[in-house]
């Protein structure tokens, strides 16, 4: 076969990515470039056979008998489950993309991927991006927010959020640009988050009300849910800040980050922005179960190097 | 008898009723075993915290069934780091028991059940939002005396 060609579907990998020999990390944003020797042959209507072997261990696809391993540490499929893989588009004599589902055939969960693929006999030359929709009742599910696998969502640090309104709890209109001038903490948040539940208080005793009488305001955005559903939940917490609603979600694709696995609407959940008073994010963190801390030390510490102790 | 198990949710709900058939007047027990993913848990019916989501079992019929008080298995105390108290969750597999009795001018054949499961769940990485998962079954209503 030609050279080798090693593409990434998209930014923010994985760490162990290496030319050539990138192993295939189904958790960080689903992209991979299969190193040879590798082998596919399409056997029959919409079915095919892969063998190829990864510097990490095996990856094959042999009459349905399917001994996958995916990073040793991440997922792995191993003995004699079934997967149908269904191409939908192309995969024959030349490269083509492809979008194909996968489905271990004793659940009725699929699994989807994409990406292109070189011609049959290919060795090397592979384009994937996907999404493990799917996982064995019996295994953990590959979904990971720790940072190593978090893809950065639209907004950065040093990017100059879009202004937007929302409506509020009482039934009014907030919209961002009326902060101007001002630092703001956006917090997104939900009712059903145990990890919101646990920081509630704090925001209003520690963050609103410590910072309040100076150039700061704190928003609560509550993502996906219903103004009714999120009003005894501000009642119980005594929350005094504004809180807007965000009832479609659609905010939520704006600031969410690229969690494999997770909707944007609750990838976003616990998530909390700082912005100086041009709207030009200053700090940004999202959801860290390991590391989470219900005082938001790390956003409070912010606030204090922007706005003084 | 039958039992459905419901695989297409997070979460693996099988229900069924015991004993097998029952007649009219009868008391029996529906049971849902409930196996929840490794590394997942889902609160307890009573959790620690009111701001955590209580599992509840729902079973319901369209027919002549009268479902007595649902009983939780005792849950499991998990320390978290933010937390100052420990959580009650449940975790790995858990039976939820329900008493039921057949009402007397119930008609021999299958009786339909559903029983739902509402719950939220979280895994070491991530949490979702509250979701239920519901099996349909039947409990076989034979003709004859109650039993005792």
């Amino acid at each position: 076969m030609g050279s080798q060609r090693v593409e990434k579907a998209r930014s923010g990998g994985s760490s162990r990515d290496q030319a050539g020999a990138e192993p295939l990390d189904c958790n960080t944003g689903g992209h991979v470039g299969i190193p040879p020797p590798g082998r596919v042959t399409v056997i029959g209507d919409g079915l095919a056979v892969v063998d190829m072997t990864f510097d990490r261990g095996p990856f094959q696809f042999a009459d349905f008998e399917t001994n996958l391993t995916v990073n040793g540490d991440v997922l792995q499929l191993t003995g004699a489950e079934l997967i149908q893989w269904d191409f939908r588009d192309g995969a024959g004599a030349v490269p083509a993309i492809w979008e194909s589902r996968w489905r271990r055939v004793n659940q009725r969960r699929s699994q989807s991927y994409a990406g292109s693929t070189c011609p049959v006999g290919w060795q090397a030359c592979a384009i994937y991006s996907g999404t493990w929709k799917s996982h064995s009742e019996k295994e953990p599910l590959p979904m990971d927010t720790t940072a190593s696998h978090t893809i950065a969502g639209p907004y950065d640090v040093g990017d100059v959020v879009e202004d937007f309104a929302l409506p509020t709890l009482d039934g009014g209109e907030g919209r961002l640009t009326d902060y101007d001038g001002k630092v703001v903490l956006l917090v997104f948040t939900a009712t059903w988050c145990p990890y919101c539940g646990a920081e509630a208080p704090f925001l209003e005793q520690e963050i609103w009300q410590r910072f309040k009488d100076r150039d700061f305001q704190l928003v609560v955005v509550d993502i996906k849910e219903s103004a009714e559903l999120m009003r005894p939940f501000r009642e119980r917490y005594g929350w005094t800040c504004p809180v807007w609603s965000d009832e479609q979600g659609h905010l939520a694709l704006r600031f969410a980050p690229q969690k494999e696995g997770l909707p944007p609407e609750v990838a976003v959940i616990n998530a909390h922005f700082i912005l100086d008073g041009a709207r030009r994010v200053l700090y940004r963190d999202y959801l860290n179960m390991e590391r989470f801390d219900a005082r938001a030390a790390p956003v409070v510490a912010e606030l204090e190097r922007v706005l003084g102790p | 008898m039958t039992t459905l198990t419901d695989e297409d949710g997070w979460l693996e709900l099988r229900a069924f009723v015991e004993p097998l058939e029952l007649p009219p007047g009868g008391d029996g027990r529906v049971i849902a075993e409930v196996a929840i993913p490794r590394g997942g848990h889902i609160e307890a019916h009573e959790p620690s915290e009111p701001f955590l989501i209580p599992t509840v079992l729902r079973v319901t019929s369209p027919g002549h069934l009268d479902v007595g008080p649902v009983e939780y298995p005792p849950p499991r105390e998990r320390r978290l780091s933010w937390n100052p108290s420990p959580l009650l969750i449940y975790e790995g597999t858990i039976r939820i028991e329900a008493p039921i009795r057949i009402g007397r001018e119930a008609a021999p054949g299958p009786l339909p059940v559903t029983a739902e499961l509402r719950y939220q769940a979280c895994t070491q990485t991530a949490c979702m939002p509250p979701t239920s998962q519901s099996v349909q079954f039947a409990v076989e209503i034979r003709s004859g005396p109650r039993s005792s």
